[in-house]
């Protein structure tokens, strides 16, 4: 019998030390989620085509930032590919990244598709650090059996003297969400109160009033008039959301849509497939809002190759295949909501009649942005403990951002 | 001194070396975004925290979580200890040994388990409690009723380990003091007052003690869960800014800081703790 588990061990060793010695084997940093789940379902076609061995860690959402700071920044070399960038953490690491950008291997063509490219490229080399497994974005979700109900657009227009129609500045979704509003079965609108879940709808209403948190040139610009715009209206349109708001996250707003209990609410386009599939007769889908533009917040898992990779050819053949038209299609038609980050996919009849509303997600498509700065863990816990103080009415969101802006962070610039 | 040798690495490993390590961090300043090299700081990280509202905040509040919590497992640990000690003879008695391991079910359940079930239960419109109560109570999203639904989470979770510790204390307490009281006509009143709380207060002290050292420097799990801190700031203990402040802001110095002064103020509760234990 312990002959017999020395062997077992022995050959376990051996197994394990030649699934890491093989010359084509590629280490992956991934985020365990559907994402990944997809990935992994259709792995097996790199590995056949490269003759590869690929193993992917996968780390909760909680500990990717870290985990991509110490392969990224610190450089452990632990990983070839690190795709747990979400557009949180766009700015920060192909800023600051240690990696090899991928346009070196790429044409101009073939660089041109990633229509996500403009956040994604790094300043310092004007090169496109890496590729998205896929893009999305939150759009507006909205009920549009109430949107098109005669009797409420009548009761609208006599109320507000113009038409009921989908909201396209903040201003319009206030005034369609205090009319929706009528406790305690329907709400106008949500915004989760959760920090992580109210930084999103932070940047959704400061990036469509074109503003940032930092300029083009790195200074921090919290408190321009459009920031304290978007501030104010964040902190007015929360008297129409349900009772609870404030430890409830976008994913309590999408049980609360399908349950009927809210009117409209602005989220991640992952729920588009769930609405489409249980209730198509009930959802919209429109365009955020925004007063400049529609104030759309770009993410999407990103793929880089950090530059101690043990394996950096067989890493970019990995980012070809991942953002190769292949790919990119299947995973546009696998995950409804989730966009292809190639333009060329999106054109393609194919995916274009599987994605109900497409004609709403291109007209996001060119204002994509992330957060300009990379120290928005520290900056956004700041926002969101301001944003309280002006919901409770302590100070002006004015107050509030100057605060901010001259004093808690005076002297620090948004890219550091 | 040679037998002793295997104790005495394991405490330099698991306890010196860190706690010399983080104390080393917390003289120095490490942020990997802003650069990679790390800078000798002195003081400037304990500077920063006499300047910063959000430490005091966060101390404040765990404070407050950890002398309501300790307090509120301790009276209800002790009474509910002192009633399963003294069923002797009944239906109860009978049912004492699963009725006493019921007690247990709270705290062998899984933190996050436990934390992710309360949620459910304070959830405004689909929670138990208000469906109850038939009222929309906002136990986790008003500021003010937040931290109080964060104790009750707590409470309920570790109230058990007042209740077995003080049951074994109860337990042991020679009969024969009671038998002498009863003979001399004392009141059930006197002999809780007379005999039983002094016979176990140096067994409360210790757990009272352990058990605030540990509410204030391990309270995270079911706040990370339950509010995340929120709503605003309201229930943002040390242990999560310790948290955010290493590993999403990344100024694992400052963290340090932080950490280095929680465990002071942990001491000073060891240190009272000894001293109440020696006036006892």
């Amino acid at each position: 019998m312990k002959k017999a588990i020395v062997i077992f061990l022995a050959l376990l060793l051996v197994a394990a030390f030649g699934a890491f010695a093989a010359p084509n084997a590629l280490r992956i940093l991934h985020v365990a989620g559907p994402e990944l789940d997809h990935l992994i379902a259709n792995l097996k076609d790199f590995e056949s085509a490269f003759n590869a061995k690929v193993s992917i860690d996968q780390t909760t959402r909680e500990a990717m930032a870290e985990r991509t700071m110490r392969e990224l920044i610190e450089q452990r070399g632990d990983y070839d590919v690190v795709l747990s960038l979400a557009g949180d953490d766009y700015t920060t690491f192909v800023y600051k990244g240690n990696y090899i950008p991928i346009e070196k291997y790429l044409s101009k063509q073939e660089v041109q598709q990633y229509w996500g490219r403009k956040v994604i490229t790094d300043p310092r080399t004007g090169l496109l650090a890496g590729i998205p497994q896929y893009h999305n974005s939150e759009m507006l979700f909205y009920r549009k059996d109430l949107l098109q109900d005669p009797k409420e657009q009548a009761a609208f227009k006599k109320k507000y003297g113009r038409d009921l129609k989908v909201p396209k500045t903040p201003k319009e979704l206030y005034e369609v969400a205090e009319f929706f509003t009528r406790p305690p079965n329907l709400y106008g609108y949500m915004v989760g109160g959760l920090e992580w879940s109210w930084w999103c709808d932070y940047q959704y209403f400061l990036f469509g009033q074109g503003q940032n948190v930092g300029d083009k040139n790195g200074n921090l610009t919290l408190n321009t008039p459009g920031a304290v715009k978007a501030m104010d209206y964040l902190a007015k349109i929360v008297k129409f959301n349900p009772h609870g708001w404030e430890s409830q996250s976008f994913f309590d707003a999408d049980a609360m849509m399908k349950a009927g209990k809210i009117f409209a609410y602005q989220n991640w386009s992952y729920i588009w497939k769930d609405f489409v599939t249980t209730m198509p007769d009930k959802i919209g889908i429109a365009a955020p809002v925004g007063d400049v533009e529609p104030g759309v917040y770009l993410s999407g898992w990103l793929a880089l190759i950090p530059a101690k990779a043990e394996n950096p050819e067989l890493a970019v053949k990995f980012l070809k295949w991942i953002g190769g038209f292949d790919y990119q299609k299947k995973i546009a038609l696998d995950m409804l909501g989730n966009l292809p980050s190639r333009s060329d996919v999106l054109k393609n009849a194919e995916v274009r009649k599987a994605i109900p509303g497409v004609d709403q997600f291109e007209r996001t498509m060119s204002y994509g942005h992330v957060a300009r700065t990379t120290w928005k863990a520290e900056m956004s816990s700041a926002l969101y403990d301001a944003f309280f103080r002006v919901v409770k009415g302590e100070m002006s969101a004015k107050d509030a951002l100057d605060q901010l802006q001259n004093v808690k962070f005076a002297g620090r610039k948004a890219i550091e | 001194m040679f037998l002793s040798l295997p104790c005495l690495l394991f405490v330099f490993l698991f306890i010196v070396y860190p706690l010399f390590r983080n104390v080393h961090l917390s003289l120095n300043s490490y942020n990997p975004l802003k650069s990679p090299e790390t800078r000798f700081a002195g003081l400037e990280n304990y500077a920063w925290l006499i300047r910063e509202p959000a430490f005091f905040n966060s101390l404040l509040i765990t404070v407050a979580f950890t002398a309501v919590s300790v307090t509120l497992e301790l009276l209800l640990g002790f009474t509910i200890s002192y009633l399963l000690s003294r069923i002797k003879e009944g239906i109860l008695a009978r049912l004492s040994a699963p009725l006493t391991s019921s007690f247990l079910i709270p705290w062998v359940i899984p933190g996050i388990s436990a934390a992710v079930a309360w949620r459910f239960l304070y959830h405004p419109s689909f929670g138990l409690i208000n469906a109850l109560l038939g009222r929309q109570v906002m136990w986790i999203s008003n500021p003010t009723l937040a931290l109080f639904s964060v104790v009750v989470a707590d409470v309920w979770k570790t109230t058990p380990f007042f209740v077995f510790i003080l049951l074994a204390g109860l337990l042991s307490i020679p009969p024969e003091q009671y038998e002498a009281a009863k003979v001399d006509g004392v009141s059930a009143w006197k002999e809780l007052w007379y005999i039983t709380i002094p016979s176990i207060l140096p067994l409360m002290l210790v757990t009272t003690g352990f058990r605030a050292i540990d509410a204030f420097t391990k309270i995270f799990d079911l706040v990370y869960v339950l509010t995340a801190g929120g709503p605003g700031k309201a229930t943002e203990v040390l242990p999560l800014l310790i948290y955010k402040t290493a590993l999403k802001y990344f100024r694992f110095g400052t963290a340090a800081a932080i950490s280095v002064v929680a465990i002071l103020i942990s001491f000073v509760f060891g240190a009272m703790l000894l001293r109440a234990r020696r006036a006892q």
